[in-house]
């Protein structure tokens, strides 16, 4: 005879066979990989549209290969940080995760840091919004992608902060996974293609 | 000549014409690089929409598969349970 408390037995768990914090993350990158997929175009085409010679344009600034390549290594390293603290907060929890999650927003933070001072010295320089095609496109897609990484940056920072509070769900840490890795994973193709 | 073959010829003629017809004022001008960058920024931008579909849906064909394998294996184990003897373990 089943106790009075419980009338219909144990409740059935519901299985999903994806979370819904991913998914729709999942969703909203695929939109976001279009986006940047058009920006990237039409930079090809502009870029193949000059003359031989005049790309990028011999009266503007040259953009800062180096110096971004390190802002590259700190971004691509916030990526390796994030998936181990993921892996740690599915497998031991929330204190042994912590750590990570840190580390990789501090290196975000120092992408999004090392870019603005980058740009500070290219506006000094003269590359403006409307110096030059480069420039437009420079700032334009470069930009959009710091938006992004700023975006990224406060969802970690929130997950950090619900994680001290025993609160992040696997699907929420899903979901700002997803996206971080995708400002990760698409810096490398916007510096080969911009920078390079 | 006969429907088919000549609707065979019409369809090979459409196909080739639009490299004859460029229609695109932007794309028929400019320089080879110029050319060639439309020509492949239009393969990517055409892919890439579908190469990310299919990845999603082959994530999909091949995660379902495991779940649903895991399901009728645990409704087996249910079952296995269910019938088991008179005297044997209890389920709930």
């Amino acid at each position: 005879m089943r106790p009075a408390t419980d009338p219909v037995g144990p409740a059935l768990e519901r299985r999903r066979l994806a979370n819904n914090g991913p998914l729709g993350m999942a969703l909203v990158v695929f939109v976001e990989v279009m986006l940047f997929a058009g920006f990237i175009s039409a930079f090809a085409i502009v870029q193949g549209s000059a003359m031989p010679g005049m790309w990028p344009p011999p009266d503007q600034p040259r953009l800062p290969i180096e110096r971004t390549a390190l802002n590259t290594a700190a971004l691509l390293a916030s990526g390796v940080l994030l998936f181990l603290g993921g892996r740690r907060f599915r497998r031991s929890g929330a204190a042994a995760a912590q750590p990570w999650m840190l580390g990789a927003l501090a290196l975000g933070a120092t992408f999004v840091v090392g870019q603005g001072m980058e740009w500070v010295a290219l506006l000094r320089h003269g590359l403006t919004l409307t110096s030059s095609q480069l420039g437009s496109f420079f700032y334009v897609i470069i930009g959009t992608h710091g938006l992004h990484a700023v975006a990224a940056i406060l969802a970690l920072a929130w997950a950090v902060t619900a994680m001290r509070a025993r609160r992040l769900t696997e699907s929420a840490l899903g979901a700002v996974e997803l996206f971080w890795y995708f400002v990760v994973l698409v810096w490398p193709v916007l510096y080969w293609k911009v920078y390079l | 000549m006969s429907r088919r073959p000549f609707a065979a010829l019409l369809a090979c003629a459409l196909t080739a014409l639009p490299s004859q017809a460029l229609a695109c004022a932007a794309c028929g001008v400019g320089n080879g690089r110029n050319k060639m960058a439309f020509f492949l920024t239009t393969i990517f931008l055409s892919l890439l929409p579908l190469g990310l579909i299919g990845a999603g849906l082959l994530w999909i064909v091949r995660n379902s598969r495991a779940f649903i394998a895991s399901e009728f294996h645990e409704s087996d184990e249910d079952e296995a349970g269910d019938e088991a003897p008179e005297g044997g373990p209890p389920r709930n």
